[in-house]
């Protein structure tokens, strides 16, 4: 259970010196219930409060880095069940698994697509993450050779027989691949490949209590990085073992569940393995390994992903530019407002309700309401006419006129100025939108005619 | 000169117009003065009248506003907006005229918020001695400081160390001799030193008084103190002047920042307005300005950047900064207040631009800073002020309430003065509303106290829905459309003094949900960033608009309080005004209220994402979560 | 120490509710669907029972559609002048559980239909099939409050859900399911707490909370489905921890929402990053579903069968592990 404000703060010196950066005690107790300082930065605090605060600060799932350099991918370090909570940090990798059997040019081939797939989404470059060498004919050390060679990615060795894996490793453990798998079968000599070589091993016990066991004794065994792998891999079991999980980790706080969980994607088709990859990129693992290979698919599980690891405490947001209701024309209206969802959907909603065939220009305030945007400066003369500047409505209309919230007619003045556009105030409250125009609207533009 | 005329009706007047003057001009010359708090850019919708003959040509801005009156005979037009281009008469209704910024006579501030025996001993900011001195002979050639010192120290030792300043030192060679060195000396204290201010005649010094002043964003407050006993001599208030630059502080920094001499407006408006009061009290209790010599002043950071001519806009801007938080003790004449002009002056402390010395001198005044108990202090004025602590630590926030609760926004709401509906209730099976206003006078408006009740009583009876809206099924006579809203008919033009329908509208109701939603929802994440919940506090103060007659299960019925058990819920008013008094009263309250400040912990709720989501939530009547509310019969 | 599978011990479960009503009931439909009823988070079988499996509803427009990409608009083609015939075959040939019928043509700004000729619409899907229906208006405040009493009376006694109630917009509504015997739909503009404020005001209105589906409005995979995925999520948990107002089974559009983005119809010539077009409209559409079922939803409105059938396999293995 986490420590209040209120239980941290008893703790602390209560002098208010600020020395920690924060005004004062309560502020920094406070600060450290969010886990946003840690206590090392007030340099006044008691052995004793320190020895009580301390159980409460230990991060609950552990960040596992594969890789290294600027492909390193990092994974883990989860402090919550649900996104609505807190962020998922550390967006799941997703791994691409090339069969060692393949004729070499086809694997290459495979390696190279994996590298280069990228795909641009908010005004970002995403990719995959991982090289999963899955040894099917006993090949891996030689493959891995190759893959190390050809992968700019980091590379996952999946291979059961120590020989084999001590083999891989000898030529590509430099890149920090991650050791796939630790067994009840195995145990010994991949743990101590693991040690030997400082990468990072999944373990895999058949079962839940077996993979709490193994995992316990890695830990024992000195070992840091782990990955964890239940064995599930059925849809329904492997989502009530990745749940029981990561459940332990972050309410119980059991250690050995502590380390960050990897997922096979299942399925006949492409369309099946889309489906699988969801359930596993919501729920919960670190890595999503697959052996899908076309941009169409992937698309789909990139775009999942970022979705499921945005930031949730971000105002929901619509993006910049302009918006249609009804079949607007370029002699259709343009009304003004800023990107927050609800102020936006409400000026929708209304617009729509009176019927109207209009242009919605939504100028990007960082989530806020018309008067919230207005007073910190964010909804301005300026950044209107820029965006009216740039999200093309110039080009789609005929005759430059905005409507402007009432609530901001004050405006009015400079918006004409700055965007050279003529300005109607409209309504304060967007309810008033169908009256206005059904009323008032072609009356007030009669003047700019 | 006018080659048209405006007729207004209700003052009998014809006043001459130009055509192409608007109404509200015309009536600025004429002397018929009309509210308008947005000076006349048709944005505060205040300064509405009818047309009842003639035509008028309207300006852009509202011209939304415009409809028929009831009776089909007039036109209710904005008379900022409303262009003269023919003869022309006007009805003004009694909410648009400017009595609104009348000056109104209440009660001196009473009770344990101003009980001075908490902070002993009594020593106000600026003390007045009699000093007889000896003349300065061969024997005793001491200089004039010295023999002045001599004689207070000689007092009351404890006023060590004694500074004077050098416009003091030009006054006193003539003060004492023209006084054959029997003079009054007024001493300031300012903290660690005190001032000597003044040294004159013993007979302007008979009562030495100070003025406690609330300088509000909405609503100025002065009591006019004996500063010898703590007696309050009168208070009065009035509405700031300032509105006219727009109802929020955000307005009227964006003033300041868009005008050359917008600073400066808005310091002569604030100003003007104090000295309005002050003038008046003076008539009133037949005092000189020169009598008074200390001020004690609580005000937001911005009002009290404006007063002071301090660059406001840091504050309009994360992290919202202050330009000082404790303010050193000045003089009146800087502020240009009509008091005596070397009154000291001592302003409460800001914590951030959002909590500012009003909270500060609540928080001295209800003593929560000295209190074992988890204490909860909710100060409703144009912003909502939160702070919860006890004697070890205290934490404040603000949340944008907007002025809903103190009339401003709200068409039939006024301040609680004569005719102000305090309590109403409304029977549907009757269809009729039992009521009770201030002195008993017919009604004229509803204030915050009466508003709180309004709500609970309409969704009781069903007229409106539990989001707030009216019921507009068909049936009740009560209901009917203005504009594109739903209006409710509260009292008929019959029973009300205006001679016009009470009504609220649906944006009224709108305003005040917002308002209450923005203050629960500041409680809650407050309470939630402190692993604390409603039950553990252990007294509320619920502080600024309403009165002490605020029905607390109607507040809390309405979610505008949350539900603790109600004899925990101390309803304090002016809690301000009290804070600024006690600091004129007392060091000890200076002190305090400075520490108090100093160890106050801000919390930025506006990057609290829980902050939003609690503002929906509570955007409801009393909350979408009914299991916070146990008492509420549903 | 040994391993213990944490298990939360939720203090409620999601309210069962049943669409549909066969002669028995009063109604002339052949199945009903009930939906609802979870004792735990979507499919934790270890925790609760999941009694109920989500189910689909396939979506007939009143009108045929003018701008559905060709990988859908294939299989509708035959039927979508009749919206009976179109009900009829995502019934018979890809197996819905039930059918969104919504009533497009009575848009005062398209065909402006009459409130006799929707409800005449509605008997006549009715009579095609004998699945569950049900009803959504235009979206036109106005014009759905002057049709949806129509609609109601022509489905009264066959408990159909009407759609859809909203925080502004809900009297009319309200009083059309309680007299006709119908559900209804609340809907909230993807904010958890006016979705309860939606629940508390129809309650209040009478309705029982057996009589509710909530809805939120959502976006499509890339385009906000997280903000809908966690809505339904925080959803279930207020549920299990006994929000009456809560409490109900959820209903995601899935269909009309994953063909909007770009990424479900732009050819590749147009966009030759994203691969592929044959199949990236399906895949769009039931990755999204999947999102929406392991969010906690409960009724999947659909479009394509072929994503349709994917989805339905998918349900089929998450409730494989549940002892019976």
């Amino acid at each position: 259970m986490a420590l209040t404000a209120m239980d941290i703060y008893k703790n602390l010196p209560k002098t208010n010196c600020g020395e920690c950066g924060v005004p004062t005690c309560l502020a920094f107790a406070m600060k450290l219930a969010q886990g946003q300082a840690s206590l090392d930065q007030c340099p006044h605090v008691t052995e004793e409060a320190a020895a009580a605060l301390a159980g409460s600060s230990a991060p609950p799932m552990k960040t596992v880095t594969i890789g290294t350099g600027d492909h390193a991918l990092e994974i883990g370090g989860q402090t919550v069940l649900f996104r609505h909570e807190e962020t998922f940090y550390h967006p799941c990798g997703v791994a691409i698994q090339v069969n060692t059997s393949l004729p070499e040019g086809e694997m290459t081939e495979r390696i190279k697509t994996a590298c280069e797939m990228e795909f641009d989404r908010v005004g970002m470059t995403f990719g995959l993450d991982l090289i999963a060498l899955y040894d099917d004919d006993g090949r891996l050390p030689e493959v891995a050779a190759v893959a190390a060679e050809e992968s700019s990615l980091p590379l996952m060795l999946m291979s059961d027989d120590p020989q084999a894996m001590r083999g891989a490793l000898e030529v590509c453990a430099e890149g920090r691949p991650l050791i796939c798998a630790a067994t009840a079968d195995n145990f010994e000599e991949m743990t101590s490949l693991a040690k030997e070589f400082e990468c990072p091993l999944v373990i895999r016990g058949e079962g839940m209590e077996q993979l709490y066991e193994l995992s316990e004794k890695a830990i024992e065994a000195g070992i840091e990085d782990l990955v964890l792998d239940s064995s599930a891999r059925e849809p329904s079991a492997v989502l009530q073992d990745q749940t029981i999980i990561r459940r332990a980790a972050i309410k119980e706080k059991a250690e050995p569940f502590g380390f960050p969980t990897i997922g096979f994607v299942g399925g006949d088709d492409e369309v099946d393995k889309v489906i699988s990859g969801c359930e596993l990129i919501a729920k919960y693992p670190g890595i999503v390994v697959t052996d899908l290979i076309t941009r169409d698919a992937l698309l789909a599980l990139v775009t999942a992903r970022l979705n499921i690891y945005t930031d949730p405490q971000k105002p929901i947001q619509v993006e910049s530019g302009a918006y249609e209701v009804g079949e607007p024309d370029a002699s259709s209206p343009v009304l003004i407002t800023t990107n927050f969802s609800l102020t936006y959907y409400t000026v929708e909603a209304d617009a729509s309700a009176g019927n109207l065939d209009a242009w919605i220009v939504v100028v990007d305030t960082e989530g806020t309401s018309v008067l919230t945007a207005w007073a910190a400066e964010d909804f301005t003369a300026e950044t209107i006419a820029k965006t009216i500047k740039e999200c093309g409505i110039e080009e789609k209309v005929e005759k430059k006129i905005a409507v402007l919230p009432g609530g901001v007619a004050v405006l009015s003045g400079d918006l004409e100025q700055e965007s050279g556009w003529n300005v109607v105030v409209g309504p304060r409250e967007s309810a008033g939108i169908p009256t206005f125009f059904k009323t008032e609207y072609e009356q007030r533009i009669a003047d700019f005619n | 000169m006018g080659s048209l005329t405006v007729t207004f009706e209700d003052y009998e007047i014809e006043a001459p117009a130009e055509s192409g003057e608007t109404i509200l001009e015309v009536a600025n010359h004429a002397g018929v003065r009309l509210a308008s708090y947005c000076g006349g850019r048709g944005v505060c919708n205040q300064c509405g009248v009818v047309i009842t003959s003639g035509k008028v040509q309207s300006k852009d801005a509202a011209r939304w506003y415009e409809q028929p009156t009831e009776d089909g005979q007039g036109l209710r037009v904005l008379a900022c907006q409303s262009v003269i281009t023919e003869d022309i008469s006007v009805h003004v209704p009694l909410r648009s005229r400017a009595e609104f910024f009348t000056i109104r006579d209440i009660a001196p501030l009473a009770g344990e918020l101003v009980d001075l025996d908490r902070f002993p001993p009594l020593s106000p900011l600026t003390r007045q001695f009699v000093l007889e001195l000896p003349q300065p002979s061969r024997e005793d050639a001491t200089t004039d400081l010295d023999r002045v010192l001599r004689g207070l120290l000689a007092d009351d030792a404890d006023l060590a160390p004694v500074t004077v300043d050098l416009p003091l030192l030009r006054e006193l060679p003539t003060a004492l001799r023209d006084n054959d060195f029997h003079v009054a000396v007024a001493v300031t204290d300012a903290g660690p030193t005190r001032t000597i201010s003044t040294v004159r005649a013993t007979g302007a010094a008979q009562s030495s008084l100070g003025v406690a002043i609330d300088v509000g964003t909405s609503t100025v407050v002065v009591q006019l103190v004996d500063l010898t006993t703590g007696q309050v001599r009168g208070a009065a208030m009035r509405r700031n002047a300032q509105i006219a630059y727009g109802e929020d502080v955000i307005s009227r920094i964006v003033h300041t920042q868009q005008h050359d001499r917008g600073l400066r407006e808005m310091y002569e408006a604030i100003r003007d307005t104090i000295n309005d009061i002050l003038g008046w009290l003076y008539d009133r209790h037949a005092v000189s300005p020169e009598q008074v010599i200390a001020v004690g002043l609580a005000g937001n950071a911005t009002m009290m950047n404006l007063l002071l001519q301090i660059e406001a806009t840091p504050i309009r801007h994360t992290p919202h900064t202050p330009p000082a938080s404790l303010l050193p003790v000045f003089e009146a004449g800087q502020l240009g207040l009509n008091v005596h002009r070397r009154a000291g002056v001592f302003g409460h402390a800001a914590v951030n631009g959002f909590v500012g010395g009003d909270i500060t001198a609540g928080i001295l005044a209800v003593g929560m800073h000295k209190s074992t108990e988890l204490c909860l202090l909710i100060d409703v004025g144009t912003n909502g002020e939160i702070v919860i602590g006890n004697k070890d630590w205290l934490m404040c926030a603000s949340c944008s309430a907007g002025p809903a609760f103190e009339g401003v926004g709200v068409d039939a709401a006024m301040p609680a003065t004569a005719g102000a509906i305090t309590r109403l209730r409304y029977d549907p099976g009757e269809d009729s509303f039992e009521y009770e206003t201030i002195d008993d006078q017919p009604p004229r408006g509803i204030c915050g106290t009466g508003l709180v009740e309004m709500l609970a009583t309409l969704v009781e009876a069903g007229a409106i829905d539990r989001s707030g809206q009216i019921d507009t099924s068909p049936g009740s006579e009560r209901v009917r459309e203005y504009g594109y809203e739903a209006e409710f008919v509260l009292l008929w033009a019959a029973e009300s003094a205006t001679g016009e329908d009470i009504t609220i509208r649906q944006h009224d109701i709108d305003n005040l949900l917002r308002s209450k939603a923005a203050v629960l929802a500041g409680i809650t994440v407050m309470l939630e960033n402190l692993g604390l919940t409603a039950a553990d506090v252990e007294t509320l103060y619920l502080a600024g608009a309403f009165g002490a007659g605020l029905d607390v299960d109607s507040a809390v019925a309405i979610g505008l309080l949350p539900d603790v058990a109600r004899e925990r819920i101390q309803v304090v008013g002016n809690s301000a005004l009290a804070g600024a008094y006690l600091a004129l009263m007392s060091g000890r309250a200076r002190q305090e209220a400075n520490d108090i400040a100093a160890s106050l912990t801000y919390l930025d709720l506006s990057t609290d994402a829980r902050f939003m989501d609690e503002f929906i939530a509570s955007d409801f009547i009393p909350h979408t979560d009914l299991s916070r509310f146990p008492s509420i019969q549903t | 120490m040994p391993f213990t599978v944490p298990k939360e011990r939720w203090t409620a479960e999601v309210q069962t509710t049943t669409i549909g009503a066969t002669e028995a009931d009063g109604g002339t439909r052949t199945s009903t669907v009930t939906i609802g009823g979870d004792q735990s988070l979507p499919f934790l079988h270890f925790e609760g029972r999941t009694p109920y499996r989500p189910v689909i509803a396939l979506e007939v427009l009143d009108e045929a559609p003018t701008q559905w990409p060709d990988a859908l608009a294939e299989h509708y083609r035959d039927v979508w002048d009749d919206p009976a015939a179109w009900a009829q075959k995502a019934v018979d040939e890809f197996g819905a559980d039930l059918i969104c019928l919504r009533l497009v043509s009575a848009d005062p700004q398209g065909t402006d239909a009459s409130a006799d000729d929707c409800a005449a619409t509605i008997t006549s899907v009715l009579e095609a099939v004998g699945v569950p229906l049900i009803i959504w208006g235009c979206g036109d405040d106005d014009k759905d409050n002057a049709i949806m009493p129509f609609c109601s009376q022509a489905a009264a006694g066959e408990r159909v859900v009407l759609g859809a109630a909203t925080e502004d917009n809900y009297k009319t509504i309200c009083a059309s399911a309680l007299a006709d015997g119908h559900l209804i739909i609340n809907q909230s503009p993807l904010d958890i707490n006016i979705q309860k404020q939606v629940s508390i005001l129809v309650t209040d209105m009478g309705m029982s909370t057996d009589n509710i589906i909530l809805y939120q409005t959502t976006g499509g995979l890339g385009y906000g489905v997280e903000y809908a995925y966690s809505i339904i999520e925080r959803t279930r948990l207020a549920a299990l921890g006994g929000d009456k107002m809560l409490q109900m089974p959820m209903l995601s559009i899935v269909g009309s929402e994953a063909w909007r983005v770009k990424e479900a119809w732009q050819s590749e010539e147009e966009a030759p990053e994203w691969g592929p077009l044959e199949k990236r409209g399906i895949i769009w559409e039931a990755a999204t579903a999947t999102f929406f079922l392991h969010a906690g939803s409960h009724l999947l409105v659909m479009w394509h069968p072929e994503a349709v059938n994917h989805v339905r396999q998918h349900i089929d293995e998450l409730l494989a592990g549940q002892q019976t």
